[in-house]
């Protein structure tokens, strides 16, 4: 009894250290400059661009702070108190041009006695430089926001098609080892937040620190007296800001973590569904959901309250720097060393001096999880498993092929457990050699050798002599014509499947469906060739997928036809017709075939029997059925079962 | 004006939040009151230092402002935490219910339903309401307290300055709204747009050697660079109403400073305005701008939103056909005996039926055979016994009562189904066998594991029974999946097991052993064996050959051969590979 409590005791701690979930992937990673610098060589084609942007910036920048000068102007030009005194104003910068630009268009300079119709037309003309500052800016605005976005998406879509073709140069084995759920996440969503971080990361950045820079000195220049005052909150903000940044990190990481966890917990369910209905497990799924879902609440929870925390505290801080402003500007309007003006000025600048900082913060967080992306990116681009090939031959120095010959080849993915071992035989033009065998004696190694997905790791292939590892890979495949069981049969049209990216014409397509009797597949399609196939060729029954991909073997006219019979039952009809079409398909035609029936097997002129990775028995079909043999026990098994 | 109805299925888990949402509602008002103090104190002190009258307030004045924002921080904090804090409840509430409900569908529901749009359900569609109940309800009140009292300040002061100084900020709401739906849609193309580059990609990975044997890798690169060309183009066409609605926020948004600069200023010079209230004003408006862009947001919250929830209540509206309804109390399976009295079957969406007339006794113990070509309705037949989908037409018996007269729970618990694509969820191997039981101890486990052949292979993986499978843990092969999912199955114990295609990944010595050992493990199982291999169905009391629908042959394996019909045909045909197996 106590014995079974510890067990469940003991069950319900598994349990938990297994909720405990991991996401396989790191989600930030802290700035690094290697990894910058690497990523500033992708904006190097976009020089001109990001130069403008930058300019765009600059002036933009310099523009949004006219406004407040503007208002200041107002203020304390036209629309001061006869009682200020403005005579006695000193004229410093802007109010010295706008005295300029007055005198140019024939206004009177404001005075104390200054009429209120000569205000009128100085308040016009503050308005009217405002207004057409506020034109010039939407224009440039509009330009810089594009700019932008031309300079990210031309990076992110050059990144995506480098690592796109990178992986297409790498071997088999490198497919052989890495998910291609994970493969597609490179292409995709890492690339798309390092899009991110090039339109509102990088670039505006510099914007968000330039305008700070630009609201400091104006302010300094404007009052530095009481400039020093207002920024003497600025310590306080970036210590805040510093504090938030590092919690809210921390719960963004936790919220991601918990997302991702309940989404492959809910993906899993729905694909699952019929076992837990079976099961009967409804309750204890639901209860472990609501588990998950209730930790992904509380994530939730905690990181509202750094937020919730954060926006007050910036907006206090401003606010006790308005109050700054109110004192200590109001004591200096008193005593004639601040205006009115300069009141407006350091208000109106104040207002847009938090929502940058505010947005550093923010920013900081999307750096960080784009450089996690530009990491595991980078590391797609700097493993490079391609194979090793040979200079191109001219076309008329291409020799026919004329023999493939398998000298004591041995292969292993891992040394310890051999798939073959020292296998010799040879294929001459014209044959057709069949191999047999049981599930993993190695059958579909030899294919893949063949076609040079990978390399032995003992022995040689030659083709006419010489190895095929020193002719070039674009030579050497496109001499074969591959079928394998399962049949790749892609989201394009039905015509486009067949052609495969090759530079076929349509005429040929028709022909090559014809040849293996496959014309009433088009005819059942109701826009024909042009039809589009879903995914994994669904509408299609298995035998038509069959003949759609003896086709596409067909349709290149190959020299050598590499045939994996499929093992799958089809109908008795269909499976007539694929017998039809692989005996046209073999004829005259040089054909290597992993075959599973006896009836493709006898026609072969050489077969070969392959055991645990051996090959133990090979001539045709006369020979090895008065070898006595595996083979020969193998046929007559097949006669006493008829 | 908005689509409030796509929200009332809500209604009860709202309602439990609806104190905290009111005491929300209440911290929203203060939040709002105190936020239009400032601009007023400041216009205050304007007026003072102005008129040179009453200077000794400034300081309180100052003070008064700093109290005003430490008030509304404390609320728009407690806003946070209670009116946000709520939409999360709401959410986790309503994933809970989801959840459990889509638990509850059956095939009927399934067969229709891409696991990918489901999906989208659970993530942004949850999203989409949550952020109505969050952001959408906080923004919005909050938009409407501050209007209220920043107008009715700003009108006091006067109301035709007021007038004129809003319509810049009127169309900043427009622009958003007009603007906002227009991002969305073209953003949902983008989306789109990325799902095919990362379906080509897949393609592309998943049939490596296809793609290298064709040597077609740079027509597929271009394939790619066509597709990267489209979407950055639309990315563009965003970034371009993104420049759109950002350079009107800007615009409008000052515009409405310069109106005031024109109006108020002339105001000014005609005595009509102090420069206080003249700092109110500008204080007021600054205060405005950013609930006017909310005001555009919010209603795009609430129309996406009430996309999303009507897409929710589709689901929730779904019921299962396959129910309780007609349950008894007083029956239960002891024996095991099927029949299926001429049963027909159709997926809702299909014309053709699945399964048609399909007639059949199997005793107690005893073993059906079922065999035929790629869909002829073999697996239909599977899930009508446990009733993952529902009899179209005829009847099903177990133990002489109809199927529908036991309680769901009591006929899965006497039946256990292993299916085609075996399914192991990414959790210990003991977990997974484990599956269907509560309290499986560890040597029941090792024991159904020796039972399919996998004790030795286990104990071989670095965390024996408690390796984790799947994603994060190792990758099994395509046989040991199956035989882990045959080890869940038999570990219940089922009086009836159904075998869907389960051991095409092992060789067929292996098989035959533990199709043996299942009758061992439980005496007299009854079992429905689907098998594309012969071998495994020679000593079944009955087979029957499925062709569309129908059984066209039926027998024993010995009558079958002797009538030279499909059957015998099949056998004929068995692959080489097996008896090749056989041979050593």
């Amino acid at each position: 009894m106590i014995s079974r409590k510890n067990d469940k005791a003991e069950k319900k701690k598994e349990r938990d250290d297994s909720e405990d979930f991991h996401v396989e992937e790191v989600i930030d990673r802290p700035f690094s400059k290697a990894l910058a610098g690497r990523l500033l060589h992708y904006l190097k084609p976009y020089r001109l661009l990001v130069a403008s942007s930058i300019i765009l910036i600059l002036v933009n920048t310099g523009l949004s702070l006219i406004g407040p000068l503007l208002i200041k102007e107002a203020v304390d030009g036209p629309l001061a108190l006869p009682a200020q005194g403005i005579e006695e104003r000193e004229l410093t910068g802007l109010g010295q041009s706008m005295a300029d630009i007055g005198a140019w268009m024939g206004l009177d300079p404001i005075t104390v006695g200054a009429s209120a119709a000569d205000r009128a037309q100085w308040l016009w003309l503050l308005v009217g430089i405002y207004a057409s500052t506020l034109l010039i800016q939407i224009l440039m605005r509009y330009g810089e926001t594009m700019v932008l976005n031309l300079t990210g998406q031309n990076v992110m879509r050059d990144l995506r098609l480098q690592v796109f073709a990178h992986l297409q140069k790498q071997s088999a084995s490198f497919y052989h080892t890495n998910p291609v759920g994970r493969l597609v996440t490179r292409v995709t969503s890492d690339v798309e937040s390092l899009n991110e971080l090039f339109t509102s990361g990088f670039v505006t950045l510099v914007g968000d620190v330039l305008a700070i820079t630009g609201i400091v000195i104006m302010l300094f220049w404007t009052n530095s007296d009481l400039a020093l005052m207002v920024l003497s909150t600025a310590p306080v903000l970036l210590i805040s800001t510093t504090i938030f940044r590092k919690f809210a990190r921390k719960h963004y990481r936790e919220v991601r973590r918990r997302l991702a966890h309940i989404n492959a917990f809910t993906q899993e369910s729905i694909s699952g569904m019929e076992v837990i209905q079976v099961c009967r497990r409804e309750k204890e799924q639901a209860t472990r959901y609501s588990e998950i879902n209730g930790k992904l609440r509380n994530a939730h929870l905690k990181s509202i309250f750094w937020y919730a925390l954060f926006f007050p505290t910036v907006e206090l801080l401003s606010v006790v720097a308005l109050g700054i402003i109110v004192v200590q500007g109001g004591q200096r309007i008193e005593a004639g060393t601040a205006t009115f003006g300069e009141f407006f000025l350091f208000w109106t600048y104040l207002t847009r001096l938090f929502t940058p900082v505010r947005d550093l913060a923010e920013k900081y967080n999307l750096l960080q999880s784009a450089m996690a992306s530009s990491e595991r990116v980078f590391s797609v681009l700097d493993s490079d498993t391609s194979l090793s090939e040979g200079e191109p031959h001219s076309d008329e120095d291409l020799a026919p092929l004329n023999e493939i010959r398998f000298e004591g080849v041995s292969f292993a993915y891992d040394p310890k457990t051999p798939v073959l071992q020292n296998v010799s035989f040879s294929v001459k033009k014209g044959e057709t050699v069949a191999i047999v065998g049981a599930t993993g004696a190695g059958k579909s190694t030899i294919i893949n050798l063949l076609l040079r997905f990978h390399d032995p790791v003992s022995g040689s292939i030659t083709l006419n002599g010489a190895d095929i590892r020193e002719s070039s890979l674009v030579e050497h495949r496109e001499r074969f014509g591959l079928v394998l069981q399962d049949v790749a049969v892609l989201s394009r049209t039905l015509g486009e499947n067949i052609r495969f990216d090759r530079d076929i014409q349509r005429s040929k397509i028709l022909e090559a469906l014809e040849q293996v009797n496959g014309q009433d597949i088009i005819a059942r399609q109701s826009q024909g060739l042009d039809e589009p196939m879903m995914e994994r060729g669904r509408t299609l029954s298995s035998g038509e997928r069959q003949l759609v991909s003896f086709a596409r073997a067909l349709a290149g006219n190959p020299e050598i036809l590499v045939l994996d019979e499929a093992t799958s039952h089809v109908d008795t009809e269909t499976e007539t017709r694929i017998q039809a079409a692989i005996d046209k398909m073999v004829e005259g035609r040089t054909s290597v075939i992993v075959a599973h029936r006896l009836s493709t097997v006898r026609k072969a002129d050489r077969i070969l029997v392959l055991h645990h990775g051996q090959l133990r028995e090979s001539g045709t079909h006369d020979e090895l059925v008065s070898q006595d043999g595996i083979y020969a026990k193998l046929v007559k098994l097949q006669f006493q079962s008829r | 004006m908005f689509p409030f109805r796509a929200f009332r299925f809500l209604a009860p888990l709202v309602r439990e939040q609806r104190p905290i949402f009111l005491v929300g509602i209440v911290l929203i008002l203060l939040t709002s009151l105190s936020q239009v103090a400032v601009p007023r104190l400041v216009g205050l002190a304007i007026q003072k230092l102005e008129s040179g009258v009453g200077l000794h307030l400034i300081t309180p004045i100052a003070f008064a402002m700093v109290g005003a924002v430490l008030i509304r921080g404390l609320t728009s904090f407690w806003t946070r935490e209670t009116v946000i804090a709520s939409s999360r409840r709401i959410e986790k509430k309503l994933r809970d219910q989801l959840y459990e409900h889509i638990s509850s569908l059956d095939g009927s529901f399934y067969s229709k339903t891409h696991t990918g749009d489901l999906m989208s359900r659970f993530t942004s569609d949850i999203e989409a309401v949550r952020m109505v109940f969050g952001p959408a309800v906080m923004y919005s009140v909050q938009t409407a307290f501050t209007l209220i009292f920043a107008l009715s300040m700003m009108i006091q002061i006067d109301w035709k300055l007021t007038l004129y100084s809003l319509i810049p900020l009127g169309f900043l709401t427009v622009a958003i709204r007009v603007i906002g739906p227009k991002v969305h849609k073209e953003s949902m193309r983008a989306q789109e747009m990325l799902s095919g580059i990362s379906v080509h990609s897949q393609e592309n990975f998943a049939n490596a050697p296809v793609i290298k044997a064709f040597v077609v890798e740079d027509a597929e690169v271009e394939r790619m660079q066509r597709l990267s060309h489209d979407y950055f183009r639309q990315n563009l066409r965003i970034a371009k109403l993104r420049a759109i609605s950002g350079s009107a926020m800007w615009l409008f948004g000052d515009l409405a400073l310069v109106t005031l600069l024109l109006v108020g200023g002339t105001r000014i010079l005609s005595g009509e305005l102090g420069l206080g209230d003249f700092a109110t004003f500008n204080g007021c408006q600054l205060l405005l701008i950013w609930p006017m862009i909310a005001l555009g947001w919010v209603m795009n919250l609430f129309h996406r939103g009430a996309a999303s929830a009507e897409r929710l209540q589709a689901i929730l509206d779904a019921s299962p056909l396959v129910d309780n309804a007609q349950a008894r109390s007083d029956i239960n399976i002891s024996e095991g005996r099927v029949s299926f009295d001429k049963v027909s079957f159709r997926y809702l969406e299909s014309e053709r039926p699945a399964l048609e007339d399909v007639s059949f006794n199997l005793k107690a113990g005893g073993t059906l055979g079922i065999v035929g070509t790629t869909a002829s309705g073999k697996t239909s037949l599977l899930h009508l016994v446990p009733r993952l989908s529902p009899v179209s037409s005829g009847k099903i018996l177990i133990d002489g009562n109809m199927l529908e007269h036991y309680p769901l729970g009591e006929l899965r618990a006497a039946i256990s189904m292993v299916p085609q694509e075996p399914f192991l969820f990414s959790a210990t191997v003991a977990e997974n066998i484990s599956f269907g039981v509560d309290d499986a101890t560890h040597e029941e486990i090792v024991a159904v594991a020796r039972l399919v052949r996998m004790d030795q292979e286990i104990e071989k993986f670095p965390d024996g029974y408690n390796q984790r499978v799947g994603e994060r843990g190792i990758t099994l092969s395509g046989g040991q999946k199956q035989r882990l999912a045959i080890a869940r199955a038999i570990l219940q114990r089922p009086r009836i097991l159904l075998l869907d295609d389960v051991l095409s990944a092992v060789d067929s010595e292996t098989e035959t052993a533990i199709l043996a050992g299942l009758k061992d493990w439980t005496r007299d199982l009854t079992s429905l064996i689907v098998t594309h291999r012969l071998s495994a169905v020679t000593h079944a009391d009955e087979i029957v050959v499925l062709e569309d629908g129908r059984i066209v042959e039926r027998g024993t394996h010995q009558s079958l051969l002797e009538k030279k019909g499909r059957y015998d045909n099949l056998w004929k045909k068995q692959t080489i590979e097996s008896e090749l197996e056989d041979l050593e």
